[in-house]
């Protein structure tokens, strides 16, 4: 691991993870207690349709997927004010139809040679520097709003109805709010790929929420097992030659089963106590 | 006289079902004022109405001689107790904090000022052992209570309650309707219940909510205001029953508990 260290692109690598886990960390826990995984989900899988897009027109994928993942994040933010009911049915559809987008665009573009299973499955070893300062960007933009906005933020996710009531902008942090859902998951597909985010985005935050009395707490948390889990993941995956998105994923699993063990153990004891 | 409430041929419609339709109320300031009704009646959408939660179809709703959109900061609102998520990490002081949300946008630091009142409304409902209690560990009486301090915390010169009895024990409903009571002192009230006890106990006025609405400027409950509230057929839909001579009535909920957030 230490001659790992040494080489360049775990450098990167490893950079990206701390950077990804600190978004990770805010947007899992914001999404995880505001139950939009799936609303996630549907954000990570359309970006495809971006990557297409790209690919077809030539330019960075990584802007294509920026690009449509807030696109896309905007409409469900309209949505979510108008028609909330509809909500799960209209997710639905741009999940799959931004990705059957992404397909046929790749399909008809000339001479395609793109990488498709990196931004599926993730490729943090070929992270550039460039990215590095993306995320370094994108992670100063999410403390900013989420610093700015934690008593809102804080007050719509335990109470929308009530937080209105005291002058909570509502439908503005609703828009901000999948605003930055959409910055992190483009950010996090680098790192485990897109069919993977919802993993990386949910798991953290669901081991947290049992272990803290504040939203701060569950965040910090968060963010330290994201952490946890990335290096661990990456450094297994090079020890082994295994896939590094697919890696991560399934540390985090194992500390998902780990925890729930250790849960229902200590609920046992405390119950013979009695 | 000044009106805390005054709304002109209101309709509301949900998803094409007429919920509320060609309601009428001029409710003076400092009521303390019952709304009643069978569940699914809207006495909930009418709340929500005032608060500005909800949009009109028609009609015109003013709150403290404003809109409710304008009024909703002046406004207190204490909704129902199944409404928050019960596994979110929260204090109580973190939760009625919550109250003073627009002093602290921006704020790392919460300000002394805020913190004074936010401890002030948690020791007004008795809260102040709890200060740091996770809310999720609350019996229901005490998250009624912290809920109310929340309202509170805001300053309201109007207080909005939807059932706040309903997960309180018959010790804990008196304590927290003699501090109504004591707060009616200074703010008027609106509080949405089942209970008619409460009624005819502690407030001023009635308004039956099922559809339309009937308004009563006195704190007595007839027979007729409860077959205009609650319909009239015995079986199946009304929840009274008579006990005893007369008044005061008791209301035994026989709904389907399901359909609580009408």
């Amino acid at each position: 691991m230490i001659e790992a260290l040494q080489l360049g692109f775990m450098k990167n690598a490893l950079w990206a993870g701390l950077l990804t886990s600190i978004a990770c960390g805010i947007i899992g826990t914001l999404v995880v207690v505001n139950r939009i995984v799936f609303i996630s989900g549907g954000i990570a899988h359309s970006t495809f349709g971006g990557i297409g897009l790209a690919v077809f027109f030539g330019f960075s994928p990584i802007f294509g997927a920026l690009g449509f993942a807030l696109a896309v994040a905007m409409i469900l933010a309209a949505i979510t004010v108008k028609r909330k009911e509809r909500m799960d049915a209209l997710i639905g559809v741009l999940w799959a139809v931004g990705m059957a987008l992404g397909v046929i665009l790749i399909d008809i573009t000339p001479g395609y040679n793109v990488d498709l299973m990196s931004y599926l499955f993730g490729s943090i070893l070929a992270i550039p520097s460039s990215d590095i300062y993306l995320m370094l960007v994108v992670d100063i933009i999410i403390l900013g709003l989420v610093g700015y906005f934690y008593r809102d933020i804080m007050a719509m996710a335990y109470d929308e109805e009530f937080a209105f009531t005291v002058g909570a902008p509502v439908v503005v942090l609703n828009f901000v709010l999948l605003g930055m859902i959409a910055l992190a998951t483009v950010m996090i597909i680098r790192l485990v790929g897109l069919i993977l985010v919802i993993a990386l985005l949910s798991i953290p935050p669901y081991i947290s929420e049992n272990h803290t009395g504040s939203l701060l707490g569950m965040i910090l948390l968060s963010i330290i097992l994201s952490l946890i889990f990335t290096a661990v993941g990456l450094w297994l995956s090079f020890g082994y030659n295994l896939s590094s998105g697919a890696t991560i994923i399934m540390v985090a699993a194992v500390g998902f089963v780990l925890d729930f063990l250790y849960r229902s153990i200590k609920h046992k004891m405390a119950k013979g106590a009695l | 006289m000044k009106y805390a409430i005054e709304i002109e041929k209101l309709h509301f419609s949900y998803n094409g079902t007429s919920v509320l339709s060609d309601v009428f109320l001029k409710l003076p300031e400092g009521e303390f004022a019952a709304i009643i009704g069978p569940n699914g009646g809207g006495k909930t959408t009418l709340i929500k109405l005032m608060l500005g939660i909800l949009k009109p179809k028609s009609g015109s709703i003013r709150v403290l001689g404003t809109t409710p959109q304008k009024a909703r900061v002046k406004a207190g609102y204490v909704p129902q107790d199944t409404t928050a998520k019960k596994e979110f990490p929260i204090t109580v002081f973190d939760l009625v904090m919550m109250g003073r949300l627009s002093n602290l946008r921006g704020h790392l630091r919460i300000r002394e000022a805020d913190k004074r009142k936010v401890d002030e409304a948690i020791g007004l409902m008795g809260m102040s052992d709890y200060r740091k209690v996770n809310v999720n560990e609350l019996s229901g009486g005490q998250r009624q209570r912290a809920l109310i301090a929340r309202a509170l915390a805001s300053e309201p010169r109007i207080l909005f309650l939807d059932e706040p009895t309903a997960s309180v024990d018959i010790p804990g409903q008196a304590t927290l309707l003699d501090i109504l009571k004591d707060l009616n002192k200074r703010m008027t009230i609106l509080i949405i219940t089942h209970d008619t006890t409460v009624i005819s106990t502690y407030i001023t006025s009635v308004a039956c909510v099922n559809k339309k609405l009937f308004y009563h400027t006195s704190a007595e409950l007839t027979q007729e205001m409860l077959e205009l509230a609650y319909g009239k057929t015995p079986e199946g839909f009304c929840p009274i029953e008579l006990i005893a001579h007369g008044l005061p009535h008791r209301v035994l909920s026989k709904h389907n508990r399901k359909d609580k957030n009408d």
